[in-house]
């Protein structure tokens, strides 16, 4: 599978007070353009490590990670961050939108490095697309859970990345605001043609993806999918 | 509970403790540092003032010569004491290997007594015996005086006529003795080799010459000036009242020739007003009739008998016109009674020259042969003391030809016997007009009455009344030189003034951290008030914390204050030498007391900022706290200005331009409208920049780090502030600069009055160089260079400099006589208040009991600490300021007009010159000014020379301030720093996400350095832009060149300071936007 994402015996451990602990024991990993994989598990099983290895936010000990037949571990120095800004988009738990910038700014962040300029008119239309064209000159202090998070969504799609991360990203939302994000990350995946990658303990959420996994003791355990 | 939780706390934040104790030790070190810079100079001179007594504790000094047989006296009086005759005297002292001159040097003519003062052992001192002479360190410095160079002293001849009078004599040649000297050892700079009675923080410039060799020289046999006592168990002044005689007055006592009269004479010629009076009490106490005469010489009586003398008597009736002429004068003039009788006489010219005037008098009567008698003629050196008048010698041309054989025949049998008689009041008058300070008193006959006349008159004269009221005075000087060692200024308060920058920035950091710490503790201090604590306790918690971290900073803020003294009394001592000042003795001096007092102020300074930072915390909502939402940027509306800051920025630009213009305009004081007027401007560029600060949309990278300048705008501002206010400080100081080259030295208006030269004398000049005739009689050769060249001559009266070249207190100034062409002339720039036009008139406007007087501006305010319309003694005469002269070359002495200072001081004569001449012959004027005069100890200089040496002292404090101010204001980016990095430490989360979504850790700290250059650029422009209107009128549109470099060599530093340190702040903070900071949030 050249398109989409492929991660392959990815090992990961950390130092702690009492010796090496191992997060990821070989963790491999297929998710297809248009795809959406969930991923569930324990607190501490190491999703978000996984996640953040994958967005070149963290390191592996050994394994590979390509996306679209690009080997992203071996990326370094300018073209990592340069492949972060075009080729990645993140959603995190705690949205950490910039509480000094606006909707609209804050989902513009990604495209100020971009070439191509501010990308004002792009974030319009995301903006637009997730229903929030009144809000965008709010600041976060003034939207809802649910608003801040699809501002979140629209700035990880502003550079049109190859592989849209999501960690948590309805940790902090009600069940209704929940299920709608869910239906926007499936939306995104199909319309875009690009994998996502759901890291969530919402067991409702993950039953809405292609797939679905289940991290235990490092390791990704098949869980079903539609 | 309260204690341990102050002591807990403590520990528990004993990081940010140490670095408020570092920013507490940092205020006590410069407020200590600067009150022991203070004691440091005050001690020093207090050093000085004993080691240049060594063992004197009292003196006893005249403005006459005495007998030095009274230093014995004195001392056999003593129970213990020892006492030293010495001669005191200034002169010029030439080095005859290089011809290096040094002007004004002390002369001491002393003997092995005098070393014992001082506990050196007369063969250490080198042997003062023959023509050998020891030098002191300074002069010998000076002279850059080597072993085996000879020198030449030009010594002021002793017992002349007044140089005023016609019989004063003039030249050179004719004033002066020379002695020539053979080398002996250079005293060093401590012990006998600092002796000095006056009161100066300066190494004395002293040759020390055999006390025989310098009375012989000056035909002083056994006459002194001065006895030199320590008496540590005695009153010296019962010792000097019981052995006085009246040769110790200064008077001596001559026999008439007919054996029944004496006369009191006086070695200065005249008897003083309490000398005749003291004369007339002892006469009568004891039974004898005195009278006061006065004799003067006349050119010719109706024509004929040449250089005769005229008498006159207090006890005589004789009319104000009227002449009574001896037996052999009647013959001569061939009068007979009640007809007029032509009197002229010899008159001095300002050139050196003479004329003749006359004066009608009435052949009234014959004169008693009592008066024809040549006993009433004290000695005139050059006339009593010659064989025949053909072999007098007096200073006006004698017209030889005009004396006739009968006139010889006189003189051989009748000497300088009186021929006439004459009103006494008119005959002190003709004295008057020459000087008024004259008492035209020559003698005072005592009729005798038995044997013992005399010497019953003597114990009178002697025993009654304080030797003092007759010149004669005894001085405390250990004790005086220990009441007078103040320092000039107050250099405690100077230093701390001038650390003011460091002591704020200090203050500023305690208040930062502090206030940090407190906010990181928000959480804490809202819990503690939930829990139902009053605000009142926590701010007291915090600020004991305080206290406790400022007890810490203490002990090292006083190490740090002793080496900022140590390095200041270098620097000051370094400073003052390149200006021509030097301390015998400067070192570091403590004073417990001082430095606790300090300590506590600092230690209590740097707890209210602890506690003022705390209660700022406290103030916020206990949910805020609790939240810690009090930590999050406040962001508003988009665009919306503040209207009211707006009018106050536009209002207060308007207020500066108007003060700016009314200092330009001269109508407000320059220096004030020009600094206020800046500040304002600042104030309002700022105003006009935190409104520039507002919420605009962050579409770019350069609207993103707008957009964090605007979330943090208080910070922002602060900083800007900071550097701003660096910028405007450093720059309208440093244009206070000087160099000589900004010195105008042409302009009327301007410190050299227009006189491009200025000069002083050690001994007068008493002729006017504007003549080509009066400049060859002061003993110029050479005049061909003179085109073009005019001078004034002021009269002068020695006394302390009262310039910032003083560093001791000046107790009693120098005074200078204004010459009436200067007062008609005007220029300088002179404020007298109710004198709009020419202010120097203000000098001859008559007051009812002093006499009116100016000082330089700088002098008065900071050296004499007095202000116009204050009194100020000098020469025991009452002076009242009226008005000031504006950093000129009259800094260091008072003015009066020439016409007061005749009238009341007696002066060493004109002594200090200004003289204009074309700038293309200034060098050559200048070379045979100080070679032909070169005897009269003549030091002419460029005027800048003179004016450079009091802009040097300013300098030296301009810098101290630039040094001080710069690292205040490095502290204040020390602050900054920590600021930078709490903001940074709080946008963490901001950063990370950034660098999740692609922005490189170098594009980060590009953002953030981007964020803090704008600041500090806009800080840079707003304060040089204020500054530079400030200096503008009186720097640039002057044509003065400022000093800019010190001010960039100040500013480059601080502003890249600030760049550095938000590079550092943003690279530390980079190195924890990983996804772990992420993730820890």
């Amino acid at each position: 599978m050249a398109n989409g994402l492929q991660v392959r015996g990815l090992v990961k451990s950390y130092d702690s007070p009492s010796g090496k602990v191992k997060v990821l024991s070989g963790v491999t990993l297929e998710v297809a353009g248009g795809e959406t994989a969930g991923i569930t598990g324990p607190s501490g099983s190491g999703k978000s490590t996984l996640l953040n290895i994958i967005g070149t936010l963290d390191t592996a000990d050994a394994g590979s990670v390509q996306l679209n037949g690009q080997d992203v571990l071996s990326l370094k120095g300018s073209r990592l961050y340069e492949f972060r800004n075009t080729s990645i988009g993140f959603v995190f738990q705690d949205h950490h939108l910039l509480p000094q910038l606006t909707a609209l700014e804050n989902v513009m962040l990604p495209s100020f490095l971009a070439a191509a300029g501010s990308g004002r008119e792009r974030a319009l239309e995301l903006l637009s697309e997730f229903g929030l064209s009144k809000r965008k000159d709010f600041f976060p202090s003034s939207l809802s859970g649910g608003e801040r998070q699809r501002v979140a969504a629209a700035r990880a799609l502003i550079n049109s990345p190859k592989l849209l991360l999501c960690d948590e990203p309805t940790g902090n939302l009600d069940e209704t605001a929940s299920a709608k994000t869910g239906k926007l990350f499936l939306s995104v995946a199909k319309k875009r043609k690009i994998p996502v990658v759901i890291v969530t303990h919402n067991l409702e959420l993950a039953k809405l993806f292609s797939v679905s996994y289940i991290m235990h003791d490092g390791k990704l355990l098949p869980g079903g999918g539609k | 509970m309260f204690l341990r939780l102050v002591l807990r706390n403590s520990v528990l934040h004993l990081k940010g403790g140490l670095a408020v104790a570092l920013a507490a030790a940092a205020a006590s070190a410069v407020l200590i540092g600067a009150a022991i810079v203070g004691d440091s100079v005050n001690g020093s001179l207090k050093d000085t003032a004993l080691e240049r007594l060594g063992g004197i504790t009292h003196s006893v000094t005249a403005p006459y010569f005495f007998d030095e047989g009274l230093s014995g006296r004195i001392e056999s009086g003593l129970n213990g004491g020892t006492a030293a005759p010495v001669l005191i005297l200034y002169a010029s002292v030439k080095n005859i290997s290089n011809g290096v001159t040094a002007q004004n040097v002390q002369i001491v003519g002393c003997d092995e007594r005098f070393f014992e003062l001082f506990g050196v052992k007369f063969d250490e001192a080198g042997g003062l015996t023959g023509r050998k002479a020891l030098v002191s360190r300074s002069l010998s410095k000076d002279i850059i005086f080597l072993q085996n160079d000879n020198i030449i002293l030009t010594l002021p001849k002793a017992a002349l006529a007044p140089q005023g009078s016609v019989f004063g004599k003039k030249k050179t040649a004719d004033t002066t003795v020379t002695l020539r000297l053979e080398p002996g050892m250079v005293m060093p700079s401590y012990s006998a080799g600092l002796f000095n009675l006056k009161n100066e923080a300066a190494p004395s410039r002293t040759v020390f010459v055999p006390l025989k060799t310098l009375q012989n020289a000056l035909g002083l046999t056994g006459k002194i000036n001065t006895v030199l006592i320590h008496s540590e168990k005695t009153n010296p002044a019962m010792a000097l009242n019981q052995k006085i005689t009246l040769g110790d007055f200064g008077l001596s006592i001559v026999e008439d020739n007919a054996g029944g009269a004496f006369y009191i004479e006086s070695g200065d010629l005249m008897l003083t007003e309490a000398q005749a009076a003291r004369a007339e009490i002892a006469a009568k106490k004891s039974g004898l009739s005195g009278e006061r005469l006065s004799v003067y010489l006349v050119r010719s009586i109706n024509g004929k008998a040449p250089y005769s003398v005229i008498a006159a008597s207090e006890k005589t009736s004789v009319g104000k016109y009227q002449i009574l002429l001896s037996g052999w004068a009647a013959e001569d003039a061939g009068k007979i009674l009640g007809e007029a009788l032509p009197v002229s006489f010899i008159k001095a010219k300002s050139d050196g020259d003479y004329y003749e005037a006359s004066e009608e008098f009435v052949f009234s009567g014959k004169m008693p042969d009592a008066y024809a008698n040549s006993g009433l003629v004290p000695k005139f050196e050059g006339i009593t003391d010659s064989a025949s008048m053909a072999d007098w010698k007096p200073p006006f041309a004698l017209v030889k030809g005009a004396i006739r054989p009968k006139d010889e025949k006189y003189w051989t049998e009748h000497g300088a016997a009186p021929k006439a008689l004459i009103n006494y009041k008119r005959a002190l008058q003709y004295w008057k007009e020459e000087s008024p300070v004259y008492s035209g008193i020559t003698s005072c006959r005592v009729e005798k009455k038995d044997a013992d006349s005399r010497k019953r008159f003597e114990n009178y004269f002697t025993e009654e009344g304080d030797p003092a009221a007759m010149g004669l005075i005894l001085k405390s000087e250990r004790e005086d030189a220990q009441k007078s060692a103040v320092a000039s200024s107050d250099y405690s308060s100077l230093f701390a003034g001038l650390s003011f920058f460091v002591v704020a920035s200090a203050l500023g950091l305690v208040w930062l951290i502090f206030g940090l710490m407190a906010e990181e503790r928000s959480k804490e201090a809202g819990i503690m008030l939930a829990l139902g604590f009053k605000p009142r306790y926590i701010i007291a918690l915090l600020s004991c914390e305080g206290a406790v971290y400022a007890l810490a900073g203490a002990v090292p803020g006083i190490l740090l204050g002793l080496q900022y003294a140590k390095f200041f009394t270098r620097y000051l001592a370094a400073g003052w030498k390149s200006s021509g000042v030097e301390l015998a003795t400067f070192s570091v001096h403590l004073d417990p007391l001082n430095i606790f007092l300090w300590a506590l102020i600092a230690f209590l300074l740097s707890v209210a900022a602890a506690s003022f930072s705390a209660s700022r915390v406290i103030k916020e909502k206990v949910t805020a706290l609790l939240s810690g939402s009090s930590r999050l940027p406040d962001v508003k509306q988009f665009g919306r200005t503040n209207s009211a800051v707006l009018i106050a920025a536009c209002a207060g630009a308007a207020v500066s331009i108007l003060l700016i213009a009314l200092g330009a305009a001269k109508a407000l004081s320059a220096e004030a409208a020009f600094f206020t007027g800046g500040t304002i401007l600042l104030a309002s560029l700022l105003a006009f920049f935190s409104l520039l600060i507002k919420n605009r949309r962050a579409e770019s990278r350069l609207g993103l780090a707008l957009r964090s300048i605007y979330a943090g705008r208080k910070k922002s501002i602060l900083a800007a502030s900071l550097i701003a206010s660096a910028a405007f400080l450093l720059v309208t100081v440093s244009s206070n600069k000087k160099a000589p080259e900004d010195l105008d030295v042409y302009g009327r208006a301007s410190g050299s009055g227009g006189f491009n030269i200025t000069a002083s004398s050690g001994l007068p000049v008493n002729f006017d160089l504007n003549t080509k005739k009066g400049r060859a009689a002061a003993g110029i050769k050479d005049d061909a260079v003179f085109a073009g060249f005019s001078a004034l001559s002021f009269p002068v009266k020695a006394g302390e400099d009262m310039s910032c070249l003083n560093v001791a207190a000046p107790k009693e100034p120098a005074v200078y006589g204004v010459p009436g062409a200067l007062i008609e002339r005007g220029g300088f720039t002179v404020s007298a208040p109710g004198f709009a036009g020419n202010g120097w008139k203000a000098l001859e406007a008559p007051l009812k009991d002093a006499i009116p007087a100016f000082a330089d501006s700088n002098s008065l305010e900071w050296i004499l600490h007095k202000k116009v319309g204050d009194e100020i003694y000098s020469g025991g005469k009452k002076l009242k300021i009226s008005g000031t002269v504006n950093e000129s070359v009259f800094a260091g002495a008072l003015l009066v007009s020439e016409k007061n200072f005749r009238a009341n001081f007696t002066g060493k004569g004109n002594a200090f010159f200004l003289a204009a001449c074309p700038p293309e012959k200034e060098k050559e004027v200048l070379a045979v000014l100080n070679r032909d005069l070169s005897d009269q100890g003549f030091d002419a200089r460029r005027t800048s020379e003179y004016l450079m040496k009091y802009a040097g002292i300013q300098n030296i404090y301009i810098s101290t301030f630039e040094f001080l101010g710069g690292l205040g204001f490095l502290l204040g980016i020390l602050g900054l720093t920590g600021v930078m990095l709490r903001n940074i430490r709080e946008r963490t989360r901001e950063l990370a996400v950034m660098n999740a979504f692609g922005y490189s850790p170098h594009e980060l700290v590009r953002l953030i350095l981007v964020e803090n250059a704008l600041l500090l650029t806009a800080g840079l422009i707003i304060g040089t832009l204020a500054a530079l209107a400030a200096v503008y009128p009186q720097t640039i549109a002057l044509g003065r060149s400022a000093s800019w470099t010190t001010s960039l060599a100040w500013l480059l530093p601080v502003y890249a300071a600030g760049l550095l340190a938000s590079i550092a702040g943003a690279a530390f903070a980079i190195g924890r936007t990983t996804a772990e900071a992420l993730r820890k949030e």
